[in-house]
This record gives structure tokens, sequence and C-alpha cells, in this order.
């Protein structure tokens, strides 16, 4: 293990990377579909209608997980680009790239679901409360980290302005986060903690959680097919691309 | 045939049902973006003719991006 240094660097070669994500891909999706299906039978099926919202608050088990991973999805290109940054890993790079649209997604399907959550519930589609404007404000910056890269043409300074950009975009994650705390909101608090019990029924909170875990998976499949694809643009004049697609 | 297949459907609402096809579309068509987005790259990564005198840093496919000063 004397080598060790060198071997995290290794793996974090396009050519390793591209192997391994092509490896996991089948394994992922199967992973994801089971999940799904799952998830939504017992989102859809298993779980009892909620004794104030009635059959309405099924939309949790499309907006919790889409709101839970356009903010995780934004802290892993947050790292990615530190780590670029300070290391210049090319495929921290390509990791950060890859995630822009899935986060972008997610963010506008918690918009979306919360808005016609929001109709039967509050009587409106939107408010400008804390958590509905800061997550808005989210989705924003992804598209300002989107554009600036489709914007910039050279390489090097694509990578480094989107990656500062991204640092200072991570600031609104944590407001978007504690502003339910931090301000009287319309929006209700947090459903799952990692500190407290879950405010949820365990017949309600299992489908969530697999809804939760199919979304993550489907990111997870999304950013290897991607990555791949983004590799190939990358290092098409490598020797070993050629010798991969010829294969 | 329709209404045997409509009674099967739980009346839950616009709404939800929207919410949920809204996901399962989005779904669909990361996934037909980015496969095809894959099928493009490989067609046209085949189509170029391999360069002859390549780099190091090209021959290596290093972990780290190297820029010229």
């Amino acid at each position: 293990m004397k080598n060790w240094p060198k071997q995290i660097v290794a793996w974090g070669t396009p050519k390793y990377f591209y192997t391994f994500a092509g490896r996991l891909l089948f394994p992922l999706s199967l992973l994801f579909l089971l999940s799904l299906s799952v998830g939504l039978y017992g989102g859809l099926f298993i779980a009892p209608s909620d004794y104030q919202q009635g059959e309405a608050f099924r939309i949790i088990y499309v907006h919790v997980p889409a709101a839970f991973l356009s903010l995780l999805i934004y802290t892993i290109i947050f790292f990615c680009s530190v780590v670029f940054l300070i290391w210049r890993l090319k495929l921290a790079d390509i990791i950060a790239q890859s995630s822009a649209a899935l986060g972008a997604s997610f963010t506008f399907l918690a918009l979306f679901t919360g808005a016609l959550w929001g109709k039967p519930m509050w009587g409106t589609f939107w408010v400008w409360d804390a958590r509905l404007t800061s997550e808005l404000i989210l989705l924003f910056i992804y598209f300002g980290y989107m554009g600036l890269r489709a914007a910039i043409p050279n390489a090097e300074t694509r990578g480094k302005t989107s990656a500062l950009f991204a640092i200072v975009g991570m600031v609104d994650v944590p407001i978007v986060h504690f502003s339910v705390y931090w301000w009287q909101t319309l929006h209700q608090g947090a459903t799952i903690s990692k500190l407290a019990r879950p405010s949820i029924a365990n017949e309600m909170l299992m489908p969530l959680l697999l809804m939760i875990t199919a979304f993550f998976i489907f990111y997870m499949l999304m950013v290897c097919y991607r990555s791949r694809t983004e590799i190939l643009q990358r290092e098409h004049k490598a020797q070993w691309v050629g010798r991969m697609l010829t294969t | 045939m329709i209404e045997n297949t409509m009674t099967l459907i739980p009346d839950y609402g616009l709404y939800v049902w929207l919410c949920f096809l809204t996901t399962l579309g989005l779904f669909v068509a990361h996934m037909l973006q980015a496969f095809l987005e894959k099928r493009n790259m490989v067609q046209r990564v085949k189509q170029k003719p391999i360069l002859s005198g390549r780099t190091s840093r090209n021959q290596q496919s290093s972990a780290c991006e190297q820029f010229s000063e």
C-alpha cells in the first residue's frame, strides 16, 4: 500500500472511470427500476390517505425526493468544484458538469409538485415564502451555472469560472434548508430528520425512503452515463478511446 | 374496456397524477437524452480520423487537467 496516493490518482483517470462507470450501468438500472416500482406501489396503493390532507398528501412521494436531490446534487457540484480548483482533477469537473442538468430538473420538479400540492392545501399555487423563494433562487443558480459552462469555449476558463460560480452559489443551499426554521413560513418543517423521530407513520415513511433511494440511484445512473459521454468528447484523441470503441 | 381500466386507477385527483406523470416523464426524457447524446458521440468519435503524432498526455490520459500557462 506504499503507492496509495498514486492509486487514488489512477482511479481518478477518465479511462478508469469510463470502464468503472460502464460496469455500474446495469446494476444501477436494475436497482433503480426495483426501488422505483416498489416505492411507487407503496406510495400509491399501500400508504393510507392522510387524515388532514386526504389523497393529496401522496405528492410527498415525488416532492420530497426531488427537493432533497436538488440540494444534494448542488452540494456534490460544490465539492467537485473545490476538488477541481485545488487538485485540477478532470473527473471532478466532468461529474459537476454531468450533475448540473439533473439538479436543475429536480429543482424544477420540486417547485412544480410543490405548487400543485400548495393549491389544495394553502389555496394558492405560489407564495413568496422563504422556502419557496430560496428554492426558486437555487433553480436560477443552476441555470446560471449551466449557462456559464455553455458560454465559455475555453476549457481552462470554463472549468475555473464555473467552479468559482458553484462555490459562491453554495450559500443558497443552507438558506433553503434552514429557511423554515429561520423565518415564519407557510411551508412545513422537516418530515425526516437525522436527530429526531420522523413525524410520519411508518407505512407512509417506508415508500418515501424507497422513493428517495430511487431518485438517488437515478442520479448516479445518469451521472455515470453522461460522464462517459463527456469523457469520450474530451478524450477522443486518446488511443484508449479508439481501442475501446473498435473492440 | 376503457371503463374497466379507469376503475383500476384510484381517484386521487388530477394534481396527484400530474405530479407522478411529470416525474416519470422527466426520468424518461433524461434517459432518452443521455442515450442519444452517447450514441451521437460514439458515432462522431468513430468517424474522426486517427491523428498521428499524439502528445504523451493524450496517450497517458492523465487524471489532472494540464493547462498551458
